[in-house]
C-alpha cells in the first residue's frame, strides 16, 4: 500500500514538472536555444511543452511496466531477482531512446534551426527527467524484494 | 533440567534419534525452566546397524550446529547442552574384539564336563544354534540371549557407564532435576532382553548411591512393524515376526510383576496398523525409516517431566478417526504441533531456498548479493575483508552445519510422516514437501496440515513474504548477525508463518 502511494505521488508531481515546470524552465533559457531563423514564440509553445508530454507518458509506461512486472514475479530466488536489474538497464536504455525519438519529431524535425546547446540542454533536462520519474520511482515504489534492484538503490538504505 | 537418554537396540536407537531432534527444536523443554539439557547413550552390540549409524549421524550434525552457533544465537540451539555418551556394546564390554558367543560365556565345554545336569539345562534353554551365535551381530529377535550376557554386567566396570553415571550423580547431589528415560522395544532381541535388564542395574545403582529425586522411566515400543519377508532357509537365526507378540508378552509380564519393574513411569506404545519393512537379519541392510510410533515413545519424557509419585495414572493414547493419524492425537497437541511445524519449516525454508542462495552467493561481494537479497544487508556487514566475500569463515562453518542438519531433520520428518503403515493416513506433514531439493521453494503452502492455508492464508506462506520478514527484523530493535544471526531470526519468524 505504501508502495502504491509513493507510486501516485511521484507520477502526479511527474505530471506538474512535466506539464509545467520543465517547459517553464526550458523558457528561462531562451538564450540557450535563440538561433537564426527559429520562430521563438511558436518553439516555446510547442516544442518543449510537446516533447515533456510526451516523455512523461513514457515515464509513465515504464515505471507501470517495472511495476507490474516486479508484482507479477516471485521473488523465490535471489538470483531471479538480481536478473531484474538488467531488465530494469534494458527499460531505462530504452525510455532514453524513447526520448531521443520524441526529441526527433517534437523538435530537431519542426524547429531544425535550434541551436547545439539548446539540442544538449533538452537532452540533459530529458535525463533528469528520467531520473526523476523513472529511477526516483523503481527505488522507492518498488515491491520489497525488489527494492535494490535498481542501480543506486542502496543510497536509500534504511539502517 | 538434564535428561539423560539411553536407546537400547534398533528401535532404541531410532528412538534416540528422533530424542535428538525434539531437543534441537524445543520440545523437551519446560515452558519457564531453562532449556533442557540433553545426554544420550546408545546400547547396542551390532556395530554395523544402520539405524545405529543413522541416529549418530542425527547426533553428530546436531553437535556441529551447535557448536557452529554456540554464542551467536539467542533463540535457536541457545543453552540446552547435548552430550553424547557413544555407544556401549555389551557384547565387546564382554569379549572385547574377539567373537563371543553364548557356549563362551557359559563355558559350556566345560561346564559339560563338571556340571553335566547344568549343562544339559543349557541344552534345555538355548538350542545349538543360539548357542553358536555370534553376538557381534545382535541378538537376533531372542531376548533370552540378550538377557543372560546383560545380566553378568556390572556397569560401572565400563568407562562409557563410569562418565554416564558420574555425570547423573553429579546433576542430582547438585541439586537438578534429573531424569533417565530408556528407550527399546520389547519384542526384538536387543530392546527385550535389554530395556529390563539394565534398568534394574540402573535402579539398584540409584539405591546404592542414594539417590531418590531421580526418576528412572522407559518408553516401551510394543510391536508396530513387520517384514514384507521371511529369511531365506540358510539366512541362521533371524528375528521373525511371528516372535514378536511372545516377546512382547513374555517382557510385560515380566514388567507387570509385583517389584520386577524398575521403573518410575512406562510408557507403551505401538500401533495396530503396522507399517512392513524390508527383511532384514540386522546390520547395514537394516534401515527402516523412522516411525510416527517412535516419536510418540520420545514425548515420553516430556510427559514426565515435572510428574511426582503423587501424579500417579494410567493414560491412554488413540486416534480421533480410524483411518488416519493428525495432530489432535499427538500429546500435547498443540505444542507438539506448533514445534515440529516450526522445525520443519526452518529446515524446508533453510534448505531448499536460504541455503542455495548463499551457497550461489559464493564469491561474490554483498553489495552484488544484496541485489537479489536485500535481507542480506541485516546480517553481513559491508566493511573490512568481507567487502569482497559475503560472510566469514564462521559464516560459512554454520552454513555447511545448518545444511547437513536441516538435511537430517528433513530425511528424518519425510520418514515419520511417509511409515504409518497399512491403510493408515497420515495428516501432519506432507512428505512431498519435506524433499530436498536444488531448486528454489518459493512455497510452505501446504507443508503442514490444517494449518498454514487456514489460519493465515496463502500469501503468508510464501517465502518471499518469510525474506520481506528478514529484512523488517533488524529494523525494529533486533540485531543478529551473520549466518547464525540469520538462522536465529528465521527460527522466529518460522513460529508464525
Amino acid at each position: 500500500m505504501r508502495n502504491l502511494v509513493t507510486l501516485v505521488v511521484l507520477l502526479t508531481l511527474g505530471a506538474v514538472c512535466n506539464f509545467v515546470v520543465l517547459p517553464g524552465l526550458a523558457t528561462n533559457f531562451r538564450n540557450v536555444f535563440a538561433a537564426p531563423g527559429l520562430p521563438m514564440e511558436q518553439f516555446f509553445n510547442e516544442g518543449p511543452p510537446t516533447l515533456f508530454r510526451v516523455f512523461w507518458f513514457c515515464n509513465v509506461g515504464a515505471v507501470l511496466a517495472w511495476v507490474y512486472r516486479t508484482w507479477q514475479r516471485r521473488a523465490a530466488s535471489a538470483a531471479r531477482v538480481a536478473r531484474m536489474r538488467g531488465y530494469w538497464w534494458i527499460t531505462a536504455s530504452l525510455l532514453l531512446a524513447a526520448g531521443v525519438v520524441c526529441s526527433a519529431f517534437t523538435i530537431w524535425i519542426p524547429f531544425p534551426q535550434v541551436s547545439l546547446m539548446g539540442e544538449v540542454l533538452l537532452l540533459a533536462l530529458l535525463l533528469v527527467d528520467e531520473a526523476l520519474f523513472f529511477w526516483l520511482p523503481t527505488v522507492l515504489a518498488s515491491p520489497r524484494s525488489y527494492r535494490l534492484a535498481a542501480p543506486g538503490a542502496q543510497i536509500f538504505q534504511k539502517t | 533440567m538434564k535428561l539423560f537418554a539411553i536407546g537400547v537396540g534398533g528401535s532404541g536407537a531410532k528412538c534416540l534419534e528422533a530424542t535428538i531432534h525434539l531437543h534441537t527444536i524445543g520440545l523437551l523443554d519446560r515452558e519457564g525452566s531453562p532449556p533442557t539439557e540433553l545426554g544420550v547413550l546408545f546400547v547396542e552390540p551390532d556395530r554395523q546397524s544402520a539405524l545405529l549409524q543413522r541416529a549418530r549421524t542425527a547426533l553428530i550434525r546436531t553437535q556441529s550446529l551447535r557448536k557452529a552457533l554456540d554464542g551467536v544465537t539467542q533463540r535457536f540451539c541457545h543453552g540446552g547442552g547435548l552430550t553424547d555418551y557413544g555407544v556401549w556394546n555389551p557384547v565387546e564390554s564382554v569379549a572385547g574384539q574377539g567373537s563371543l558367543t553364548m557356549a563362551q560365556i557359559y563355558t559350556k565345554q566345560t561346564l559339560a564336563h563338571t556340571s553335566p545336569a547344568l549343562g544339559g539345562l543349557m541344552d534345555c534353554l538355548f538350542t545349538q544354534e543360539e548357542q553358536k551365535l555370534d553376538l557381534r551381530e545382535g541378538f537376533r529377535g531372542r531376548p533370552p540371549i540378550g538377557s543372560a550376557l546383560m545380566s553378568a554386567i556390572e556397569l560401572e566396570d565400563h568407562q562409557t557407564w563410569v562418565r554416564f553415571l558420574g555425570d547423573v550423580r553429579q546433576a542430582a547431589k547438585g541439586g537438578q532435576d534429573v531424569y533417565i528415560h530408556m528407550f527399546g522395544s520389547v519384542f526384538g532381541g536387543t530392546g527385550a532382553s535389554g530395556v529390563p535388564t539394565v534398568g534394574r542395574l540402573l535402579r539398584n545403582w540409584l539405591k546404592e548411591e542414594q539417590i531418590q529425586s531421580t526418576a528412572l522411566n522407559a518408553s516401551l515400543l510394543l510391536p508396530y512393524f513387520h517384514f514384507k519377508s521371511h529369511g531365506a532357509e540358510d539366512t541362521g537365526l533371524h528375528a521373525e515376526a511371528s516372535n514378536f507378540h511372545l516377546n512382547t508378552s513374555a517382557a510385560l509380564q515380566y514388567l507387570s510383576q509385583d517389584g520386577a519393574s524398575p521403573f518410575d513411569r512406562v510408557y507403551l506404545l505401538g500401533s495396530d496398523a503396522k507399517v512392513a519393512y524390508d527383511f532384514s537379519i540386522g546390520g547395514t541392510s537394516q534401515a527402516n525409516g523412522a516411525h510416527l510410533v517412535e516419536l510418540l515413545a520420545t514425548l515420553g519424557p516430556q510427559h514426565s517431566f515435572g510428574k511426582t509419585e503423587q501424579d500417579a495414572a494410567a493414560y491412554t493414547l488413540s486416534r480421533d478417526s480410524q483411518g488416519s493419524v493428525n495432530w489432535n492425537d499427538l500429546p500435547d497437541s498443540a505444542s507438539t504441533q506448533s514445534a515440529l511445524s516450526r522445525g520443519a519449516r526452518l529446515a524446508v525454508v533453510w534448505r531448499n531456498n536460504i541455503a542455495l542462495d548463499l551457497e550461489a552467493a559464493d564469491g561474490q561481494s554483498l553489495r552484488s548479493f544484496s541485489v537479489g537479497a536485500p535481507w542480506a544487508t541485516r546480517f553481513y556487514n559491508s566493511s573490512g575483508e568481507e567487502v569482497k566475500t559475503l560472510g566469514s569463515r564462521n559464516d560459512k562453518d554454520v552454513r555447511f552445519a545448518a545444511n547437513q542438519w536441516a538435511e537430517t531433520l528433513l530425511t528424518w520428518l519425510r520418514q515419520l510422516c511417509s511409515s504409518t503403515g497399512g491403510a493408515l493416513e497420515q495428516k501432519l506433514l506432507d512428505p512431498a514437501k519435506l524433499a530436498v531439493q536444488q531448486r528454489h521453494l518459493a512455497s510452505l503452502d501446504g507443508l503442514v496440515y490444517d494449518s498454514d492455508r487456514a489460519t493465515t492464508g496463502k500469501r503468508a506462506t510464501d517465502v518471499e513474504d518469510l525474506k520481506i520478514k528478514l529484512d523488517d527484523r533488524r529494523a525494529r530493535g533486533f540485531n543478529p548477525q551473520g549466518t547464525g544471526g540469520l538462522l536465529d531470526t528465521l527460527w522466529e519468524l518460522c513460529n508464525q508463518p
